[in-house]
């Protein structure tokens, strides 16, 4: 069972053994410790643990001592006496004369880039190449091509088979689905629909 | 008494008798041990002197901190000749970028953070060329780390649990953990050091202590009491 108090020194624990924590948030832990039995098992434990990692600061290793330092430090300056200290600063010059062509080559990909984008946004779609070409053997392309996307049938689809539709009688030749001249013709001789020209004076029947 | 929060170590603080953390070690050139020792001359003028033409002024620099990048090498990847190794390179790498240097910068936390990265990447060579291997299965033995003089035998046998719990903890757990715990840095040098905000740096110190102490108990057949 754990109070909330319990909760807030156990979280602040890891920090407070190591002396990780400022005196105002270090003083309600320390106080709780003094009377909780619990909390200062875990602190002694966690404290332990730490303590056994700060003791490997004074573990030797084999073969280490000021001879070995000594032989590394000259080790050291012969690697580093083949380099010429004036090429330091050569480097360094020649590495950021590298960076400026860097830069200025990003910069002129990505003007390119952005012109490219822009010129292809900006033509309209009658200066672009025809979209629609021509059928095999059909006559050349050569005006400007407005594809209009299909929209799906507009009339009715009539099933395989069946000859009337909008209760008349389909004749053969008529357009199967699709309003023939002849048949839209006779619609306008059986008054059912206006030709263009009277419809502006004449009153549509009721 | 319920245990007292350790006392805070400078890394300029970090020694045991016999045995030191930093330091200039002997056998040097004179010239170079005159520089090494002369407090007036901070790492930043040895860097310009350097830069100015000069060789003693690197290998002065060389002796100031190569006992502190070689033991935080060791405690990071475990092994001497890998530790020797990063030392070597981390000299290497800062001599060629010495020009780069700000000097409005403290010196250490920049060639620290040159030591901490090659140790890191060493270290992850290491267990990924150890994985599957017979010394994985066996929960990695101790091999250079057989401690030489007259130290306690129940010392030695702490120290191998500790070695194998630091095993076992992510590099960025146990970076934190060398530095703080064994190097006595704060955690605000830990974090430049590390390239980690000092939020950051404390969460991981946080976590890494947490599960050192789990791994730890557990090793040692669950909690005491
Ligand atoms: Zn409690």
């Amino acid at each position: 069972m754990s109070s909330p108090a319990c909760e807030r020194t156990l979280a602040m624990l890891p920090l407070f053994v190591g002396g990780d924590l400022d005196a105002a948030t270090a003083e309600p832990v320390r106080q709780h410790l003094l009377a909780c039995l619990r909390c200062r098992g875990e602190a002694s434990s966690l404290q332990r643990a730490t303590g056994s990692m700060r003791r490997l600061a004074a573990e030797p290793a084999a073969d280490v001592d000021d001879g070995m330092f000594a032989a590394m430090n000259r080790a050291i300056m012969d690697q580093v006496l083949v380099t010429d200290v004036a090429e330091l600063t050569a480097a360094t010059s020649t590495m950021s004369g590298r960076r400026w062509l860097e830069s200025v080559a990003a910069v002129l990909l990505l003007a390119f880039g952005f012109w490219c984008g822009q010129a292809s946004w900006q033509s309209s779609v009658l200066q672009r190449a025809p979209m629609a070409t021509p059928a095999n053997d059909g006559p050349a392309n050569d005006g400007p091509a407005i594809v209009v996307p299909y929209a799906g049938p507009r009339v009715p689809q009539r099933l395989l088979g069946d000859d009337v539709q909008d209760g008349y009688p389909l004749q053969p030749g008529d357009a199967a689905g699709l309003m023939g001249r002849e048949r839209l013709r006779s619609l306008v001789d059986e008054g059912m629909v206006l030709p263009a020209r009277r419809r502006a004076t004449s009153q549509p029947p009721r | 008494m319920f245990p007292q929060p350790a006392p805070r170590q400078s890394p300029k603080q970090t020694q045991t008798p016999g045995h030191e953390l930093s330091g200039i070690p002997a056998g040097l050139p004179s010239a170079v041990a005159q520089l090494a020792h002369d407090v007036t001359l901070s790492d930043a003028e040895l860097v310009r002197r350097t830069l100015a033409g000069q060789h003693d002024p690197f290998a002065a620099l060389v002796a100031r901190y190569q006992k502190r990048a070689f033991w935080i090498a060791y405690h990071v990847v475990g092994r001497v000749e890998d530790a020797r190794d990063v030392t070597q390179e981390a000299f290497v790498r800062l001599f060629r970028s010495l020009a780069k240097y700000d000097f409005a910068r403290s010196f250490y936390t920049w060639f620290y953070r040159i030591v901490m990265n090659l140790a890191i990447d060493s270290l992850r060579k290491i267990r990924s060329a150890r994985a599957g291997s017979i010394e994985d299965i066996l929960g990695g033995l101790p091999d250079s780390r057989a401690v030489a003089g007259d130290v306690p035998l129940e010392r030695t046998e702490e120290n191998g649990q500790v070695w194998a719990v630091l095993d076992k903890l992510d590099a960025k757990f146990r970076a934190v953990l060398v530095l703080r715990d064994i190097h006595g840095l704060s955690c605000r040098e830990i974090a430049p050091v590390l390239k980690v905000t000092h939020a950051t740096a404390r969460w991981r110190l946080h976590r890494g202590r947490q599960m050192f102490k789990e791994h730890w108990e557990r090793l040692q057949g669950g909690p005491e009491q």
